[in-house]
């Protein structure tokens, strides 16, 4: 494999080998080339530096750079797997291949625990869970009292915080998300199976041999 | 005492779960009321186009125009019931199901054929409801065009607040 080197030096920062990201991944190697399509468009979108920034992560999402998301934050964390502010190439397609249909259930239900753990404890609060309903509330311009938000709380930690000890863990989450498995279906993305039809313009530019696919 | 039909008698009141089976029928619809599914906080919370990634994969705005969805504090059988008025006032034929689902579809033949809607009634509390409706078949604009000027105005009286979510104008 060390002779394709070279073809990869003119990438951009943050590159990875689509091959090796195939086999860690649940996408083939053609599909990570059409990722990379995208991740392409997304990190230059701002600042054309091979890196996708908060403002590019959220144009993309939202096209609106400036337009501020509790959620879309959480997700942009996720992504940003190194903790360095900028979601590279690499970052970008493992943490996608979160959202593929064929992902395992076990990542999709460990990404959402962490989507949702705001403070990063290892715990989701009760505290979290009311600051989420409230930004959700907000964002959907839907009023509720407050003794209907704590309604709210209290019959979803009644089912979820087995223990009641105020807070769900990694466990408790499991079970709470096997009860209710319309949990997971924002950890799914359907049209990921089909990716290298969203984006035709790889076929042109794709490096990778056929046969290595 | 020892004749066996003086024991029937006493053994009646067993012998009826058997005999009005017909009854315990009614009795089971009347205990096991059927209820909306139950939406819980994080079921809402994932509500968020914060959480919709598929903007990621689409070139223009994201179109939220077939999905909408209204809170209202009506219990949910009367929610049924003013959804089933409105199909009838616009001819729309209703089809429900027990879990609180139902089909709409317009009689007339659209740019697309005929607008099909689905609506799904959610309880949140016992006092609180959301409903969702979402456009299953024919033409956007005309989807559109019966939930502003049709559908919302005629659910007014039950509507606590409609989702605010609309595709961002920049």
């Amino acid at each position: 494999m060390g002779c394709f080197n070279s073809k990869f030096t003119k990438h951009s920062p943050g590159y990875e080998d689509p091959v090796k990201l195939a086999a860690e991944t649940a996408f083939s190697v053609s599909e990570v080339e059409a990722l990379y399509e995208l991740f392409k468009k997304i990190s230059s979108s701002v600042i054309d530096d091979g890196l996708i920034n908060k403002e590019e992560f959220q144009l993309a999402l939202f096209k609106n750079s400036k337009k501020e998301n509790l959620f879309a934050d959480r997700v942009f964390d996720l992504f940003d797997v190194k903790r360095k502010g900028v979601i590279d190439f690499g970052d970008f397609v493992r943490s996608l291949s979160v959202f593929h249909p064929n992902a395992p259930q076990e990542d999709k239900i460990d990404f959402a625990f962490k989507l949702y753990d705001l403070q990063c404890t290892g715990y989701i609060e009760r505290e979290e869970v009311k600051q989420m309903l409230i930004a959700l509330l907000c964002e959907s311009e839907m009023k509720l009292a407050d003794e209907v938000i704590e309604t709210i709380l209290d019959k979803t930690f009644q089912e979820a915080d087995v223990d009641q000890d105020g807070r769900i863990d990694r466990d408790e989450w499991q079970k709470f998300v096997s009860h209710n498995p319309s949990l997971m279906k924002i950890m799914t993305l359907p049209y990921l199976k089909d990716i290298t039809t969203t984006f035709p313009s790889f076929v042109f530019n794709s490096e990778v041999d056929d046969i290595a696919t | 005492m020892e004749v066996p039909w003086f024991r029937l008698g006493f053994k009646r009141p067993q012998a009826d779960t058997d005999v009005n089976v017909g009854l315990l029928d009614d009795v089971d619809s009347a205990f096991c009321v059927p209820k909306p599914a139950c939406l819980n906080a994080f079921d809402i919370i994932s509500l968020s186009p914060g959480f919709n990634l598929s903007g990621l994969f689409k070139n223009d705005v994201l179109k939220q125009e077939d999905e909408s969805r209204f809170t209202s504090t009506q219990p949910a059988s009367s929610i049924m019931s003013k959804l089933e008025e409105i199909a009838s006032l616009f001819r729309f034929s209703f089809k429900k199901s027990k879990d609180f689902k139902v089909k709409l579809q317009g009689s007339e033949q659209g740019r697309k054929g005929h607008l099909s809607i689905d609506a799904e009634i959610f309880e949140v509390t016992p006092s609180l409801f959301v409903v969702e409706l979402r456009k299953t078949g024919g033409d956007t604009l005309e989807y559109s065009k019966f939930c502003s000027q049709d559908l919302r105005p005629g659910l007014k009286d039950i509507v606590l607040t409609w989702d605010g979510n609309r595709p961002e104008k920049e």
